[in-house]
């Protein structure tokens, strides 16, 4: 889909180039992440594929086209562009943001309309509330939303990044970067992802391309950038910890627990006290008709209210508390670790996205699977 | 609600203040010269002489300043002009210091007596501020936004007009305040060179030593400033509001 031959860019002034010989081909609907210190040219490297900058040597082809061939203006047009900070205008309501691009395309009005509410919604916001307003009113969340929704407005095949979600905080970064992987998966774009952070390197890419002084050290997919680095370079920017980082690449689904009990809201307390003792944590978790989580319900809950006194009186909606240490099905084993350490619990409830409950994942079902992880690797 | 009232209160209640204060001071200073040789000065027909001559004056050059200003402002922000824009703008910060009178005097010396000169000199000096301010609005813009609007394929001049700008235009406008505020003030000095307006009855009073026709003159030329920064404050507010950003809320 995208093929670099030879590329070289050497910016008037500078002695070293920015970019040497710099070859790859990234395939459709492939997340490719170009990685590295900073001032190691994968910035300008992405910047060549829409001739924001133009290569000094070689040549590049989108799609089977020599780009030097298009003209750039209209090349860009067919290539989402999502930059470091955003650069939503602020001047333009978040609509007007993301009809830019239709807009120079002449697209019909109401057509342009139909589109920016589709695209609003797949990104996650609400065209009725968010729509009018005009960006410095949203959150950094939100902003990073409408810059994705805005480089998708023209559907093009392919899409840039440039640290897209470098600035926003962590939490929010994990949730858009878990929402961006589950929207790639509709969308199939190929995708050029720019970032120093290996974190999010190996958690978004398809394939890695590790960088030094504008030249590819590494092509290779996440688990063999991690398994197997090329040499000191990348050794040290995969870093020392890098079985842990191997969580980022296993998603919580293959480590579930998938049979295990829940109590209705209900549920006797005799029947409360078997799920209890059938249950390996020994709790057991309560759930609504629709098997959406309400809480959990453990051994201590039991005696409060004095439950075990008068059992005939309490049912499992009386007794259970709220639970903090749940996760998302497709959140990653390392998101899953970093929950079940920050309560401190020996398990994470897994909940899908309507809120329903899928199973549990205890420390030993992360050991298991990074064991077998490592065996096939 | 709140803001409704308060967009109505400077939109007609604030210029009718002005217009009413200025009203009374004609009036009252018509009828209270104070002595035989005001009072040849203070006609009603008088008065309004001035007012409107000044107002022309203002006028001309100030629609003139922003006219060559601001066209030439966006120029130098163009890519090829970045070096001359850069020199410009120094030249034109040395410029706003030479004194308001003396920029009269040196074009009296070579171009006359009269009206057109004290255009052209009023010109000079008001569109200085407007030519800054809108090399300067451009030019502050994040350089992220613009290279969003490239990478999107917007092509330089829808860039110009679509992005550049209308977020360059509140620096723009600040820079036709400061215009407005001091082509007025400057304006009071054309008298000098046998233009009139309302620096007449300062010139006029300062010779025959009549106190109340440099207050008059002053007051009113004061005033007008006010009321003109006023209106291109709600032409601001206008604009604004029918698509534009708030500046204080930052991007």
């Amino acid at each position: 889909m995208i093929t670099l031959e030879h590329v070289t860019k050497k910016f008037p002034g500078s002695k070293t180039p920015a970019v040497s010989d710099f070859n790859l081909e990234i395939k459709k609907g492939e997340i490719c992440v170009l990685v590295g210190p900073s001032g190691c040219g994968k910035t300008t490297t992405m910047k060549m594929i829409n001739r924001l900058y133009e290569p000094s040597i070689g040549n590049i082809y989108v799609n089977g086209q020599d780009i030097m061939d298009i003209n750039p203006i209209k090349l860009r047009r067919g290539i989402g562009y999502v930059i470091q900070e955003i650069g939503l205008f602020p001047h333009l309501t978040v609509e007007e943001n993301v009809a830019t691009v239709p807009r120079e395309l002449k697209w019909p009005r109401d057509k342009i309309k139909k589109r920016v509410e589709q695209l609003l919604r797949l990104v996650g916001l609400d065209p009725e509330i968010h729509g009018k307003r005009r960006p410095p009113s949203l959150s950094g969340g939100q902003q990073q939303r409408v810059g994705v929704a805005r480089a998708m407005a023209a559907d093009p095949p392919v899409l840039l990044m440039d640290e897209p979600f470098g600035a926003v905080d962590p939490i929010t970064r994990g949730r858009l970067q878990n929402e961006f992987l589950r929207l790639q998966q509709h969308i199939q774009k190929t995708i050029v992802f720019v970032t120093h952070d290996i974190d999010e390197a190996i958690k978004m890419g398809n394939k890695i391309v590790a960088m030094r002084e504008g030249k590819l050290v590494q092509y290779a997919t996440p688990d063999e950038l991690l398994s197997t680095p090329k040499d000191d370079f990348v050794a040290k920017l995969v870093g020392r910890n890098r079985s842990i980082k191997r969580l980022h690449l296993i998603r919580a689904e293959a480590a579930l627990q998938k049979s295990i009990a829940c109590a209705n809201l209900n549920d006797s307390v005799n029947k409360i006290k078997k799920y209890i003792k059938d249950n390996p944590m020994n709790v057991v978790f309560v759930v609504d008709d629709q098997k959406r989580l309400q809480g959990v319900i453990s051994e201590k809950d039991m005696e409060k209210n004095g439950a075990l006194d008068n059992p005939q009186n309490a049912i499992a909606a009386d007794l259970f508390t709220d639970l903090a240490n749940f996760s998302h099905h497709d959140s990653t084993l390392n998101d899953v670790l970093s929950v079940m350490l920050n309560y401190g619990e020996g398990y994470v409830a897994i909940i899908d996205e309507k809120e329903r409950f899928k199973g549990i994942i205890t420390l030993g079902d992360i050991l298991e699977v990074v064991k077998s992880n490592a065996n096939s690797a | 609600m709140q803001t409704l009232r308060n967009n109505w209160v400077s939109l007609f209640f604030i210029p009718l203040i002005l217009l009413v204060l200025t009203a009374g001071i004609i009036v009252y200073v018509v009828n209270n010269p104070g002595g035989a040789m005001a009072a040849r000065a203070l006609s009603y027909s008088n008065i309004l002489r001035y007012f409107r001559e000044h107002i022309l004056l203002v006028l001309t050059a100030l629609g003139l300043a922003i006219a060559v200003g601001i066209p030439a402002g966006i120029m130098l922000t163009r890519p090829s002009m970045r070096v001359v824009g850069r020199v410009m703008e120094n030249f034109v910060n040395i410029g706003q210091t030479v004194p308001s009178l003396a920029i009269l005097a040196l074009f009296y010396i070579n171009l006359g007596f009269g009206f057109k000169t004290a255009v052209f000199a009023l010109w000079l000096y008001s569109i200085l501020p407007v030519l800054r301010n809108t090399y300067a609005g451009i030019t502050s813009i994040q350089p992220n936004i613009l290279e969003a609007s490239r990478g999107m394929g917007m092509n330089s001049l829808r860039i110009l007009y679509k992005i550049e700008l209308p977020l360059a235009l509140p620096v723009i406008i600040a820079g036709i305040r400061t215009s407005v505020v001091v082509c007025v003030g400057t304006a009071t000095l054309a008298t000098f060179i046998g233009a009139g307006g309302l620096g007449d009855l300062i010139a006029t009073g300062i010779q025959v030593r009549r106190n109340i026709l440099v207050f008059t003159g002053a007051g009113l030329s004061a005033f007008l400033a006010i009321f003109l920064d006023h209106i291109v404050g709600e032409i601001e507010k206008y604009f604004m509001k029918s698509g534009a950003y708030d500046p204080l809320k930052g991007l």
